[in-house]
């Protein structure tokens, strides 16, 4: 099996890395925007761009080259970025634990404005918009994205996030919801305004 | 259909998900109901919204970077060392022995979670093998160093 996994890593040959480069130029820039939109930070999202396409070149032989290359990547992309999510996660729970004995309230920021890394984020997208979809869970965030900012069909995205149409439909309209209850919430003037 | 039926099929009214039977009963609730018109209108500008949305655009030196530390990944095992594979295997066999185990009991325990896919893999320092991977039930990183 290890043997495997390092022939897979030196046999990749040279046509597939002129087909591997060809399949990132076309790529990365859509990729690049939907990473920072998921961050909504964009030096967060060229580490995760970065960490997607290592991870994507590393298994290239798992690409099942009939399917559209942007949808294997964003499986992998959105895969990476829920496990830094949890890591962080559980470093949170570990320091608040070990400091206030408190666990925090919830798993995502209930409102990343008020949160210290949101202020010192470098690079921020910083609309009303964007702090709303950070304020949902990631999996709402992702399919909402996945659906509103990449246009994607419900199956599409069900593969994406490898889940059932049913549970990608049920995400985003719970994002949704919650994304304008914040929306409502934050900035009644100008949710009265973007809805005019 | 009651209002809070409709409301739930809303989302899927504004992506063109459902079938064009369930299309019909939205719409022509949404036209006689006042409240569930304003929320489906509600619904399509939101979605506008996001979909409006400007793309950020990549610093210049990005695409290079990226494909620079795609080309490096492509380095990892040195040639000049020669590990016993069998030996090597044993390592990684155990570790992705508790990921598929971990993988059964994830998926079964919780369908709505997604199983962490951090896939075993090997690292050759200097002359040291190593097994690395990661502790499948608590996350926490595991290498094991595996002997020549
Ligand atoms: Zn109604």
């Amino acid at each position: 099996m290890i043997g495997a996994i390092v022939r897979q890593k030196t046999a990749i040959s040279e046509r597939d890395i002129a087909l591997f480069e060809k399949l990132f130029k076309e790529s990365h820039k859509q990729a690049f925007g939907l990473a920072c939109r998921m961050t909504g930070n964009c030096s967060e999202a060229e580490d995760l761009l970065q960490e997607a396409y290592v991870r994507a070149y590393r298994f290239f032989d798992r690409y099942d080259r009939s399917l559209p290359f942007a949808s294997w990547l964003y499986r992998i992309m959105t895969n990476a970025y829920i496990d830094s999510v949890r890591k962080k996660n559980r470093l949170r729970m570990l320091s608040f634990s070990q400091s206030t004995h408190e666990a925090p309230a919830g798993f995502d920021f209930a409102d990343p404005e008020a949160s210290p890394e949101y202020a010192l984020m470098r690079n921020a997208l910083d609309d009303t918009v964007q702090a709303g979809l950070l304020s949902l869970p990631v999996e709402f965030r992702l399919a909402v994205l996945l659906a509103d900012v990449e246009g994607l069909a419900y199956e599409e995205i069900s593969e994406i996030m490898q889940t059932s149409i049913g549970t990608v439909r049920s995400r985003i309209h719970r994002g949704r919801q919650r994304l304008r209850e914040y929306l409502v919430k934050k900035n009644p003037n100008k949710y009265a305004e973007m809805m005019s | 259909m009651s209002c809070r039926k409709i409301r739930t099929m809303m989302s899927a009214y504004v992506d063109e998900e459902l079938t064009g039977v369930e299309m019909m009963e939205v719409r022509s609730h949404a036209y006689s109901c006042r409240n569930c018109g304003h929320e489906l209108e509600e619904m399509a500008r939101l979605k506008r919204l996001l979909s409006e949305m400007p793309p950020p655009e990549p610093s210049e030196f990005m695409a290079e970077k990226i494909m620079a530390s795609v080309r490096a990944s492509d380095h990892v095992v040195h040639p000049r060392l020669q590990v016993r594979w069998t030996v090597l295997a044993g390592g990684v066999a155990a570790i992705a022995a508790g990921y598929a185990i971990a993988t059964v009991y994830r998926t079964t325990a919780d369908p709505m979670q997604t199983v962490d896919r951090i896939e075993p893999t090997i690292d050759l320092r200097q002359d040291r093998a190593y097994a690395v991977g990661g502790d499948p039930f608590a996350g926490a990183p595991m290498v094991v160093p595996v002997s020549r």
